[in-house]
């Protein structure tokens, strides 16, 4: 997945909208965006980066700008991704334990 | 002759400490314990029994006589009178505090206490002897022979939990945590409803809700969306009571009970009442909602800490009573965790509940919908699994899936 500066632009305010927050745009909004796309793009990914974007903007009880989650994004990102990682866990024993079931019933 | 002598004699001349080891005997001395405990120091020591010499040379009044009877004989008598003094010491402590002018209710909490003591102490913790297999082979017997019985323990009526864990068995303490208003009490009376169908008394302690409100809400449960659903039942709107009616007597009349207790009335319940009600309706499975509601007989100082005293307790109350216990437990939501079954850590006695549980079952459901994730966070004898649930809580029809859109 990739998405240009101007799409993750429009994501901080779909998401604003979505969950009813006010977007304050800011006068560096351009190099903070590249900085934090770069950023994803090399070490974790874009995918990531959305999430965050959005759990930011959900939790968040302030005007929402774009630099302030860029200071908080690390944080953010450590919970995005440990939360992605337990839906996954638990799709993978619900699968074993289908599985099990599957074989269990055969057996009857 | 007092009993202590004779059975400290019987010992000594027996030379079979380890049978008294085996029975834990040691509540049954007091006068004579420096006795036994030198008694016991010494086999630990030299593999046997001391000698009456030995004996006489560390207590020099010490009564010696040739006991007659078999051990196991004095064993039993030494119980016996242990048992009968403790229960003199129980009654006269109470009279006493009855005639200072204390709460009768604290009087009778401080009683069962002391009387579960007294069990505890008179040999309902027993020990068994691996090697003696005949029992395991007879169990194992009647669950080939009988379909009915291929569940080990009380059928919880989830085909994925009574596959993996073998239904709820003696012993077991079994905890449902959610976060709060997902569905864990409605989670707890459907095993408990799934148990009576299949024959077993349950019982459930509920200190959550009103005696009404339950009641209906078994109803709910119990007819699955066949006549009514629980709004109709609490609003009385819309409900036919000829139909309700029929349907009451076909489910409920010439059956074995399902017992309930409510907080209606009762002044404290903590771990002694729990006790007092398991021995007053022998159920063959209990249903505890929720824990942070329960008192704790203990008085532990924090929140964290009187969790943790409860879960020690009813862990012990389940084994002793050979009863499985499932234990209703909150969690609070921090952090916008609600999109998610909680973690055990997320609980605050998260290590004691980690000692004392033989399932922890985490369920989630999310706002206003009929699908619930359930999944184990810890399991003492199967692989962990996950199920979804699928269950409309004002109908009261349910089934088990593995997929759902919804999450």
């Amino acid at each position: 997945m990739s998405m240009t500066l101007e799409e993750v632009t429009t994501l901080f305010q779909e998401y604003c909208e979505k969950h009813r927050k006010l977007f304050l745009p800011g006068p560096n909004d351009g190099p903070v965006v590249k900085s934090l796309v770069d950023f994803y793009s090399k070490h974790y990914s874009i995918e990531i980066l959305c999430e965050s974007i959005e759990y930011y903007i959900k939790q968040s009880k302030e005007p929402v700008q774009i630099y302030n989650f860029a200071v908080e994004s690390s944080q953010i990102r450590d919970h995005v991704v440990a939360e992605k990682r337990r839906r996954e866990d638990f799709d993978k024993l619900l699968h074993q334990t289908q599985e099990r079931m599957n074989q269990i019933n055969r057996k009857d | 002759m007092n009993y202590e002598i004779a059975l400290l004699n019987s010992i000594i001349s027996s030379g079979d400490v380890t049978s008294c080891i085996d029975q834990n005997i040691d509540s049954v001395f007091g006068e004579y314990e420096d006795v036994w405990k030198f008694i016991v120091s010494f086999h630990g020591e030299y593999g046997k029994a001391p000698a009456k010499d030995v004996v006489k040379n560390s207590f020099k009044n010490f009564e010696f006589f040739t006991s007659e009877a078999p051990l196991q004989y004095y064993i039993d008598e030494a119980k016996k009178h242990s048992l009968g003094r403790g229960v003199r010491s129980s009654l006269y402590k109470a009279s006493e505090a009855l005639k200072n002018g204390e709460d009768p209710a604290k009087i009778v909490s401080l009683m069962q206490s002391e009387a579960m003591e007294l069990m505890r102490n008179s040999g309902r913790l027993s020990d068994t002897n691996i090697v003696d297999y005949n029992e395991r082979v007879q169990i194992l017997r009647d669950r080939i022979e009988n379909p009915d019985k291929k569940t080990l323990g009380v059928p919880t009526g989830f085909k994925v939990i009574d596959a993996h864990f073998g239904g709820s068995q003696p012993g077991d303490f079994i905890v449902l945590m959610g976060w709060t208003g997902v569905g864990k009490s409605a989670i707890a009376r459907l095993v408990a409803a799934n148990a009576w169908r299949q024959g077993y008394v349950p019982l459930i302690i509920s200190l959550e809700m009103d005696r009404i409100q339950e009641e209906f809400r078994m109803d709910t449960i119990l007819n699955a969306g066949e006549h009514f659903t629980n709004t109709q039942l609490t609003n009385g709107v819309g409900i036919d009571i000829d139909d309700y009616t029929g349907w009451a007597k076909g489910m409920f009349d010439g059956k074995h009970p399902i017992h309930l207790v409510t907080s209606d009335g009762i002044e404290s319940a903590d771990q002694n009442f729990v006790q007092s009600k398991i021995e007053q309706y022998k159920p063959d499975l209990v249903v505890l909602d929720y824990h942070t509601l329960f008192d704790d007989a203990r008085n532990g100082g924090t929140e964290t800490e009187r969790a943790k005293n409860l879960s020690k307790d009813f862990k012990r109350i389940a084994v002793r009573n050979r009863v499985p216990i499932w234990d209703v437990s909150g969690v609070t939501m921090d952090g916008g965790h609600e999109e998610r079954p909680p973690e055990l850590s997320e609980i605050a006695w998260s290590k004691q509940l980690a000692y004392d549980a033989d399932m922890i079952l985490s369920i989630h459901r999310k706002r206003d919908e009929d699908i619930f994730q359930i999944v184990t966070k810890k399991t003492r004898r199967c692989a962990p699994f996950a199920f979804y649930l699928e269950w409309n809580l004002d109908s009261g029809k349910w089934k088990e899936l593995f997929d759902h859109e919804a999450f």
